[in-house]
């Protein structure tokens, strides 16, 4: 292997893979059916694949990728439009190939990554305005909202992080970031009044420290005020049921029956645990097959159960290298377009790896998020080994340079 | 504004770098916390399996009349559980649950098998225990690992049998049922609508089950509800309103019930409200919400009057007399007959084709006109106006009036009746099989056509609302448990093709059938109200004959319908016409009595 591949990215993603594969291995150890035990193979061939599709990205020249990057968004926003039109059942996340199945939230979220990139490096430096951040905000709101409808809670929230991301690196200062996403605060706390009023208060005073000119000012504050006084409007005219699906939609914990149930047998298999871990194939709470969804959202349950405190703090300190390469390589890459997207790329990662393990341990709501490299699941794999692929062709580009 | 100078960016690079350390040393302290410090308890949970779902029924909505009274409500009774996971031997356990529930082992079994969605998922096994075999098993808890009791709410009907086809009954979802769409989230034990308002309205009626979450120990013991989660409280389904007054529901049962077995609907001809819907015998509606016990099944399966019949809504009969009037409505409005016009004179009989067609009154009516001929009933004069119409033209009126099918009342499995057209006899007779005279039995509701009560008495309650058709409607209102307010309002659903002056004829000889003195039933007269109605006798060939009595009052402005058939009770003058008089007196004294207490309140409001 060439000194420009970088070992250090690549290695804690294969590490994080093995370990995954073996926890799938013993999450489906115990199950009665076949279909599950096959999983783990399965597992092994979308690694297979993952691999290639990371090895075909470091192959293919960035130019490339830099030159058809809104080619991609458009293809994937297309295909995120399809899949709307091909729902099985209530849910329409899925596009069919034969027997192979494909999200397009997870092209979509590359796609929309390396698009947003490439329009933040045509922006010239010195831009005395925030009319971009509208433009910006289109390119990660489309994908967003359409992955919203399918219902995909979990993957819309990663567009809008990556977006909040990718404004950081561009330079916005912190205040700006909340006002650029004061409108959804505005949402949010406008369940009470007294939560809005003090948040209005707050972006009053931003608004004013921060020197917006007159007219930006204005802008944010109306826009505010209307989300504010509108929200509380259209709940009051939902249904009590209707109120409910919103509620357990943005927090499935709530539905008892369901997510509520996984919750707190996630935690228990977790605090059975302690600090060695029950062993490997051991554990009680896989045995027993409490979590329907342990091989995919709550597979850090069972390395929780299994290996104990320190397995986790193994798979912790992993993810932190491969964090801490992925910033790395978006500092030091050698032009506007590989910095944004390696940021964006990285900020998926951490997003995601910080929604799944605090689902799985009862800090968040559930969103049906995989853990990227462990969770059983083509798609969301393929997507982090091309992360992957492209964050090794950024860094060779600028071993080169 | 915006600095991508390499100084920011590194200042970025490192915030970015330190979040996400936050983020992850965040969750490891989490995580230490969990598995170091509480890891014990956690184990022990983990050990022992130690939560259970467990739902909690919801109760049904409530029924009440139109003023209030409670018709139908829930009361507690015990359900018993079972959680598989805690069955070591499932052919033990069902031996000691079967002698504890007085039930066979093989039936225990297979409720058990039927009943599985997980291991810790609990199986209802039985509902509504007595007190006794709920005693008996927990004084010998050690016996029966994994049992749980749970307080849940049965339908019970308070009411005697009265109105029991009204509300139908409810029972135990069957195993086709659960495994459809209609019922999902239901599990294996759940009791649902299966007849009456109860399955009409099942999915108002039915509310949301809750659920809790117990904590149980190794050893299958109940330690209580866990504190980490709360109960999710079930929901009461909505309660419903009826249109219904209960004082002439209950009198119209106990005065058919004095005469044997029928049908009395009552309703308000100007918006469809059903006042009274009776149908006798009837049954214990609370022998099924329970468990059905072999013998009461049996019994009431049995009876040879099939009290779970709803005669008012699928008892199909022939109309009758009553159904000249229609007959007629066909002539006038088809210029076959004037008011004033005078067919053959009766004699007592008639010759069509090569058979004779007799009249009821041997001696027979000499030469009437049309309003005469509704007044005293006359036979031939009808056979005279049938034929004049003929097959097709009277058959398509008939359908054109609305009857041949249901009337659209909110209960379910109304029978439509038949209207027999040309078709219908091809198919029945052969083509050619029949001759144009057939129409002559039909014309005076005998023969082939079929109605039912309901039937009658909305189209009755039309001919004297100037042909408008209101749906009958038996919920006015329907209000969820959290006070939300449905209003079924009235519903319009046809016009009958009749003209306001032929309405106006028509509406003289009904008034002629109680106030003339040739009347048919004059014995339904009151006083200080005039009766518009009919009287029929259905010809039964299996054994004497039904009598039929429809009418409006009061007769200018009609408030209620009221039609009524006693079945085997022979002419319709002499059994139902009275009967529809107490109705409509019973009526009557309920209307001034609710004006008093209107007028009470009036004053002391003033």
């Amino acid at each position: 292997m060439n000194k420009t591949f970088d070992l250090k990215i690549f290695l804690p993603a294969v590490l994080l893979s093995l370990i995954g594969v073996g926890l799938i291995y013993a999450a489906t150890y115990y199950s009665g059916s076949e279909a599950a035990k096959n999983l783990f193979y399965r597992q092994f061939i979308w690694h297979g694949l993952g691999l290639a599709v990371c090895l075909a990205v470091y192959s293919i020249p960035l130019k490339f990728h830099e030159a058809f990057a809104f080619l991609y968004y458009f293809a994937a926003a297309v295909l995120l439009i399809v899949v709307l039109f091909m729902s099985r059942g209530s849910t329409s996340r899925w596009l069919h190939f034969g027997s192979f199945n494909i999200q397009p939230a997870e092209i979509a979220k590359m796609a929309a990554i390396l698009a947003l990139a490439r329009f933040m490096s045509f922006r010239k430096t010195k831009h005395d305005d925030l009319n971009w951040v509208l433009a910006a905000l289109i390119i990660m709101g489309v994908p967003a909202l359409l992955t919203l409808v399918q219902p995909d809670l979990g993957s819309s929230l990663v567009f809008f992080a990556v977006f909040v991301a990718i404004l950081f690196w561009s330079g916005l200062s912190v205040p700006q970031i909340i006002l650029v996403i004061s409108p959804v605060i505005s949402v949010i706390s406008a369940f009470h009044w007294i939560t809005w009023g003090i948040f209005f208060f707050l972006l009053i005073l931003l608004i004013f420290f921060s020197k917006l000119r007159f007219l930006q000012g204005a802008f944010f504050l109306s826009i505010n005020l209307a989300v504010g006084m509108i929200t509380p409007v259209l709940w009051n005219q939902l249904h009590d049921y209707q109120k409910m699906r919103i509620i357990t939609f943005l927090d499935p914990g709530q539905d008892p029956r369901g997510a509520g149930y996984q919750i707190i047998q996630s935690k228990i298999a977790v605090g059975a645990g302690g600090f060695f871990g029950q062993g490997f194939l051991k554990g009680i709470q896989t045995k027993l097959d409490f979590l329907p969804e342990q091989h995919t959202d709550f597979i850090f349950s069972v390395l929780a159960e299994q290996f104990g405190f320190l397995g986790c703090m193994v798979v912790i300190a992993l993810f932190f290298w491969l964090f801490y390469r992925g910033f790395s390589v978006a500092l030091k890459a050698r032009n506007q377009f590989y910095s944004y997207a390696a940021c964006g790329m990285t900020a998926v990662l951490v997003f995601q790896v910080m929604i799944n393990i605090g689902m799985t341990i009862g800090l968040m709501p559930v969103t049906g998020l995989p853990l990227p490299f462990l969770s059983y699941g083509g798609s969301s794999l393929i997507f982090f080994w091309a992360c992957i692929g492209f964050l090794l062709a950024f860094n060779r580009d600028w071993q080169e340079y | 504004m915006s600095g991508d100078s390499s100084e920011n960016r590194v200042l970025n690079y490192r915030i970015l770098l330190l979040l996400s350390f936050l983020f992850m040393g965040f969750i490891a302290v989490r995580l230490f916390g969990m598995q170091m410090f509480a890891g014990g308890e956690y184990k022990r949970a983990s050990e022992q399996n130690g939560v259970r779902l467990v739902p909690i029924s919801a109760p049904r909505g409530l029924i009440k009349d139109r003023f209030g009274e409670t018709l139908v409500k829930n009361r507690p009774s015990y359900s018993i559980y079972l959680v598989p996971y805690e069955v070591s031997s499932l052919d033990s356990a069902s031996v000691l649950l079967g002698k504890a529930l007085k039930s066979k082992p093989e039936d225990i079994r297979d409720r058990i098998k039927q009943g599985r969605q997980g291991r810790f998922q609990p199986i209802r096994l039985k509902r509504d225990l007595d007190f006794a075999t709920v005693c008996y098993i927990e004084e010998h808890t050690l016996d029966f690992p994994g049992v749980i009791f749970q307080v849940e709410p049965t339908r019970f009907y308070p009411v005697d049998n009265y109105g029991s086809h009204i509300w139908g009954y409810v029972g135990e979802l069957t195993e086709k049922e659960l495994a459809s769409d209609a019922y999902k989230g239901s599990s294996l034990g759940d009791v649902a609508g299966k007849d009456g308002l109860e399955k009409f309205y099942e999915n108002k009626l039915r509310g949301i089950t809750g659920l809790k979450y117990m904590e149980v120990t190794a050893a299958g013991k109940i330690l209580g509800e866990l504190t980490d989660k709360q109960r999710i409280k079930p929901v009461q389904g909505s309660t419903l309103l009826l249109e219904l007054d209960w004082e002439m529901q209950k009198l119209a049962e106990d005065e058919l019930a004095l005469k044997g077995s029928g049908a009395v609907v009552a309703l308000d001809p100007r918006n469809g409200a059903v006042m009274v819907l009776a149908s006798v015998p009837d049954f214990d509606a609370n022998l099924f919400s329970g468990v059905v016990s072999e013998e009461a099944w049996k019994a009431v399966m049995s009876d040879s009057l099939h009290p779970l019949y709803n005669r008012s809504i699928r008892g199909t009969y022939p109309p009758g007399s009553t159904m000249k009037l229609f007959t007629a409505a066909a002539g006038l409005e088809h210029n076959i007959i004037g008011p004033n016009d005078y067919f053959e004179p009766c004699y007592g009989a008639k010759k069509f084709g090569n058979r004779s067609f007799k009249c009821w009154r041997p001696g027979g009516h000499g030469r009437l006109h049309l309003v005469d001929a509704i007044i005293q009933s006359c036979d031939v004069y009808f056979y005279q106006l049938g034929v004049g119409e003929g097959v097709d033209l009277w058959s398509y009126m008939m359908k054109a009036f609305g009857f041949g099918k249901p009337t659209g009342i909110d209960l379910p499995a109304e029978d439509p009746g038949l209207v027999p057209d040309a078709a219908y006899l091809d198919k029945r007779y052969g083509v050619k099989g029949w001759t144009k005279y057939l129409v002559v039995n039909m014309a005076i509701g005998q023969g082939e056509l079929l109605v039912t009560p309901l039937q009658m008495a909305a189209l009755f309650a039309a001919l004297g609302n100037n042909g408008i058709v209101y749906r009958p409607r038996l919920v006015s209102h329907m209000i969820s448990s959290d006070g939300d307010t449905t209003v079924v309002a009235p519903e319009v659903v046809g016009h009958m093709p009749i003209e306001k002056e032929n309405l106006d004829i028509l509406r003289e000889g009904l008034i002629g059938v109680t106030t003339n003195e040739n009347g048919t039933a004059r014995i339904a007269a009151i006083k200080g109200i005039t009766v518009a109605g009919k009287t029929g006798t259905a010809q039964n060939p299996h054994g004497d004959d039904h009598a039929w009595f429809v009418c409006f009052a009061p007769a200018e402005n009609p408030q209620i319908a009221v039609a009524v058939i006693v079945e085997n009770a022979g002419h319709g003058g002499s059994v139902a016409a009275p009967l529809a008089r107490k109705v409509i007196e019973k009526y009557l004294q309920r209307q001034s009595a609710q004006n008093q207490s209107e007028n009470i309140t009036q004053l002391l409001d003033e």
